[in-house]
């Protein structure tokens, strides 16, 4: 297998080696913020002559080589910055070193703010989306502004609850989203259960979600990829800003040092006063309940062309709480996460970035019931290596391969009345491999061709990848895109929506084959009006040897491996239509989402006289056939603005019992136990989902130490009473049938500081 | 292409109509009968599903009309004695076994038929009776609750009738009153909602049987944990084996009330192993042994 991995990179470098002439000159560099240093990723900058230009990779790197000597203007453009041009003169095989600094719109107001389909070509790549932080935290959002909450706005993503942040990427569950940290794999990205992810916005510098279609860059999950940058830290100088909001707190701070730049931001939970005054009144109030997030990140510039850098997270969730007599339950949870990356320009062509990567998941509810304990402990030790290498070999190609290895480590222990139930621990390497090529035949076209190969030692899997995607440039403002890609995913979460804190993750193994799926992506990206874009997707994609632990395993004790799951498959369509606003005081947008998603399971949803037990398609309750988001902020004046999000969505899925019967002769116990009889699984729809959040801003400042801001917020601001699902009362008779609804209108205020 | 653009998503809407609809209330016949091991042939219940929105009750719900035979087999599954139902006179669906004589016989399989009168249901379907359980070791008079010496139970080698043991934990009250609840279970009783008479018998929930440790000779040695002890004082606990059709029943049903990983509101239908019908045809092999809960 080795030799195998070795001949692939080979091939793969052996492409990019060309020799090319050498009167050519070339132009490269980083593209920062000129306020904070910042590297932009996915900025556009172009030599404006001739037509070439490219955009800035995920480390804010760009270059543009075979460049004809003379003298051309450069221009790099990005979302929320000032255009920035300037006159170069390049000599005969010249490599000129330009780092440019593009100064953010708001800070010289008479400068026009450019902001065209250009500027977001990048963006808006096939299946891909991007959130500005500005956004995250400019919507409203409950108790804390959320990068998940956030992504759920986007057409093709959708939420499963109020309560839950988990991202169901069209048609796909949330373990079929790659979630990355600085390239970090995150395994349960949550707080306070679920209700929100673990990303501060404080430290967030860029996030970015391939819905779809991903390249061969990306693997592992069926579905799609979140990655998330924290910032480095500003290199100009030491900045802070201190946040107080009704659930959770934050700090951070950064700065400039001698040879590069740093970042610390913390985020608590400061519920304890109001727990404690509730406890007084109020029974089964936690008597333990925080959580808490830490980003770090040290960068150091090495040399001019080597930077490095060191990034860490660490949060936890813990809750305690005794509940009737003698008992009691306690939970931990939480996520580390490390990487060190060395970023390496070793010529005007060859771009390197080296990364290790470790990464720590654990969960461990315990619980105490008339003086029987119950202990589960699952934990996940990920560390990785990681190689990237872009080459550009000449104008109309850009090579990228590299490779991700790792050891993942399982741990899954039951004990029950301090004896193990169960005990599982599952080592693996894993190793993949990929190599892409961007070509750009004409100024119209672009085609994209990459190749996978993922090998997942445990069960011994070998599998290939191939993924494409064209674009074809009809005119200025439109473009058209497809997108073809086959993925495979290694992993499977066990979870509940209803509650994060006990997730599991579990692996393929002998007798578990991993998951695939095919995608199919078409998409326009049209530009209708000066400063609007308008994008249309259609995707189709199909899950095969979907592994989930079977829900009638109620004690695994006992039971090989593969008989813990349920093997399936599925199939996802839908049509995604996005109208952003992108300029003037009025922005926003408005995303719709018509999808349709299914799952088949041997045995599940088996018309119940049907002794096979021939499992039938059922939509899952996320299914939702209707989906549409309004975002929109308003600027009122330089001291106030507003932004309103209104969400409508198809009522999820749900079953409707039918019949009822009831057995009273079980031979032990002492209750009647009670039972429905169901048709189709989840065939009826809840009422529809609709809800309106509001925010005011009042920016300010404090006691001339700094910038400040009041955020006041109205969450469901019409207190509708969305309903979660069904709960049904067997004490009654006949089945009385109540609504569990999800938030009802919240009002909360936050107090930022900058300095 | 510009066309093809704007087809596609009307082809895709037009071909999208969704063709999975709710469907309507069917009535099942309804069977329930447990079998135990070392006991005489039960009484069977046969009933309809009602409607959910009607009020349930069996005698609403009973057949009548019913012929019933439970067959033991042989080793080739053949016929080996037929014993004929007969319905009980003033209870409706409730049939009695014309043999008083015949004992369950652990781990042999017998067969239920079912057909009617008055109605073209035909019902059928098998247990094998799991071995007999028993309890070989001399468990102690009075134990402390919640002391360090736990109640220990040794139950002798049996052979498996399905991929391993499962075994359900049955406690039995001796004296029933709040009073003499131990603290959680006062405070389920008092601070909640749970009936007294819900205690009296307080089972464990299936368990497998390789939660236990068990010893080179095939015995399981068990400390009894304390969750199970509803009430101080006198108490019957039993040792209940279980058969798979009784195992994927409650299993099954656990799931529907929402003890699993499916999202809030997806109802599965329980796992019956009946073909014809719903219900439960089921099986057991219990052994008791008496204590005394002393109050710490």
């Amino acid at each position: 297998m080795n030799l195998r991995i070795i001949l692939f990179i080979a091939f793969g470098l052996g492409l990019a080696i060309q020799a090319t002439a050498q009167d050519r000159a070339s132009i490269n560099g980083y593209i920062t913020d000129s306020r904070t240093g910042e590297t932009l990723l996915s900025a556009n900058i172009a030599l404006i002559e001739i037509n070439r230009g490219t955009s800035s990779n995920n480390s804010g790197y760009y270059s543009i080589t075979n460049i004809p000597p003379g003298t051309y203007t450069l221009m790099a453009t990005f979302i929320g910055y000032q255009r920035f041009e300037k006159e170069v003169t390049l000599e005969p095989g010249q490599n000129l070193r330009l780092n440019v600094e593009l100064i953010p719109s708001g800070i010289e107001l008479e400068e026009l703010i450019v902001e065209s389909e250009a500027d977001r070509e990048e963006q808006r790549n096939i299946g891909r989306a991007q959130i500005s932080t500005q956004l995250i935290k400019e919507v409203p959002s409950v108790l804390e502004p959320d990068v998940f909450r956030s992504v759920q706005l986007l057409p093709g993503v959708k939420a499963a609850s109020d309560f839950s942040s988990g991202l169901y990427v069209r048609g796909g569950s949330p373990d079929q989203t790659l979630i990355l940290l600085d390239e970090t794999t995150v395994y349960n990205p949550t707080h306070f259960f679920g209700f929100f992810s673990t990303f501060n916005p404080d430290a967030v510098k860029d996030v970015r979600l391939y819905k779809g279609g991903y390249p061969a860059e990306y693997g592992g999950r069926l579905g799609s990829v979140l990655s998330v940058f924290n910032k480095d830290g500003n290199r100009n100088e030491t900045r802070g800003s201190v946040s107080l909001g009704l659930l959770a707190s934050r700090a951070s701070i950064e700065g400039p040092y001698s040879r590069g730049s740093w970042m610390l931001a913390v985020r608590r939970s400061t519920l304890e006063p109001v727990l404690a005054v509730l406890r007084q009144n109020v029974d089964n109030v936690p008597d333990l309940f925080y959580f808490y997030d830490i980003n770090g990140k040290l960068n150091f510039d090495a040399s001019e062309n080597d930077r490095l850098s060191l990034a860490f997270y660490s949060g936890t969730d813990a809750v305690s709480f005794p509940f009737l007599e003698d008992a009691s339950i306690r939970l931990d949870y939480g996520n580390q996460t490390v990487s060190t990356q060395w970023r390496r320009i070793i010529s005007e062509k060859l771009y390197s970035k080296l990364t290790v990567t470790g990464s720590r998941y654990f969960n461990e509810p315990r619980f105490s019931i008339a003086g029987t304990p119950f202990e589960r402990n699952n934990e996940i030790f990920d560390f990785s290596f990681k190689g990237d290498l872009e080459y550009l070999p000449n104008e109309n190609h850009s090579l990228s391969a590299g490779i991700w290895s790792g050891i993942l480590t399982l741990r899954f222990q039951d004990r029950f009345d301090n004896q193990t139930t169960f005990n599982n621990r599952i080592q693996s390497t894993y190793l993949s491999a990929y190599i892409q090529d961007e070509w750009r035949p004409t100024d119209r076209w672009k085609i994209t061709t990459g190749l996978r190969m993922s090998t997942f030692a445990e069960g011994d899997y070998l599998r290939l990848e191939p993924r494409m995607s064209v674009e074809h440039r009809l005119g200025p403002d439109i473009r058209l895109q497809a997108a073809y890609g086959r993925y495979y995913q290694f992993l499977t979460l066990i979870t509940n929506e209803a509650f994060s804190g006990f997730d599991i993750w579990l692996t393929t193994d002998d007798g578990v084959p991993p998951s695939y799926g095919d995608q199919f992506v078409l998409a326009a990206k049209t530009t209708p009006f000066e400063g609007y874009g308008f994008d249309i997707e259609l995707y189709y994609r199909t899950m095969r040897d979907l592994f989930e632990l079977d829900p009638f395993i109620s004690d695994a004790s006992g039971l090989d491996y593969d008989e813990l799951f349920r093997f399936g498959e599925g199939f996802a369509y839908g049509l995604e239509l996005f109208l952003e606003k992108q300029t003037g005081r009025l922005g926003g947008f408005i995303g719709y989402t018509y999808g349709i998603t299914r799952r088949k399971f041997p045995g599940f949803n088996a018309d119940v006289l049907d002794n096979t037990r021939q499992g039938r398609f059922y939509p899952p309750k996320y299914d939702r056939t209707h989906d549409l988001n309004i975002v929109a902020s308003y600027q009122l004046s330089t001291r106030w603005s507003t932004a309103a999000v209104f969400s409508y969505a198809t009522g999820q899925a749900y079953t409707e019992p039918l019949g009822r019967t009831q057995f009273a002769g079980v031979p032990w116990g002492s209750g009647m136990r009670n039972a429905f009889t169901v048709g189709n699984v989840n065939a009826s729809r809840l009422p529809s989902y609709h809800r309106l959040d509001l925010s005011f801003s009042r920016k300010g400042r404090f006691f001339n130490l700094g910038d400040a801001e009041w955020q006041f917020q109205i969450i469901n601001a019409y207190s509708r009473r969305n309903i979660w699902f069904y709960n049904y009362d067997f004490d009654e008779n006949p089945v009385e049938r109540s609504d569990v609804t999800l938030l009802p209108i919240i009002p909360s205020v936050s107090y930022t500081v900058n300095f | 292409m510009n066309r093809l653009f704007l087809i596609l998503p009307l082809l895709l809407l037009v071909t999208a109509c969704d063709i999975y609809n709710q469907d309507e209330y069917e009535e099942l016949v309804v069977v329930e009968a447990y079998l135990i091991a070392g006991r005489s042939l039960p009484d069977i219940k046969i009933s309809t599903t009602l409607p959910v929105e009607r009020e349930y009750s069996f005698e609403n719900a009973a057949l009548s009309g019913a012929n019933i035979q439970v067959v033991l087999l042989d080793e080739n599954g053949n016929d080996e004695e037929v014993f004929g139902y007969l319905s009980l006179t003033g209870r409706k669906g409730v049939y009695r076994p014309q043999s008083t004589t015949h004992t369950i016989l652990p781990r042999r399989t017998y067969r239920l038929d079912i057909d009617f009168n008055n109605r073209p249901d035909v019902l059928t379907a098998v247990t094998t009776i799991p071995d007999q359980v028993q309890i070989t070791n001399a468990v102690r008079d009075t134990v402390i609750y919640q002391s360090d010496e736990q109640l220990e139970i040794l139950l002798a080698p049996t052979q498996k009738s399905q991929t391993q043991n499962i075994f359900v934990f049955d406690t039995i009250a001796g004296k029933v009153s709040v009073d003499n609840l131990t603290p959680f279970y006062r405070s389920l009783v008092v601070d909640g909602d749970t009936d007294l008479s819900d205690l009296i018998r307080n089972s464990s929930g299936l368990i497998n049987e390789a939660n236990f440790n068990i010893n080179p000779d095939g015995s399981i040695l068990l400390k009894y944990p304390w969750i199970g002890v509803a009430f101080f004082e006198d108490n019957q606990v039993v040792t209940n084996s279980v058969d798979r059709n009784l195992t994927q029943l409650i299993r099954s049903q656990d799931v529907q009330l929402g003890g699993s990983t499916l999202s809030p509101g997806e109802i599965p239908n329980l796992v019956y192993n009946i073909e014809g019908g719903i219900g439960i045809f089921g099986s057991i092999s219990s052994d008791t042994v008496q204590t005394f809960f002393k109050r710490p």
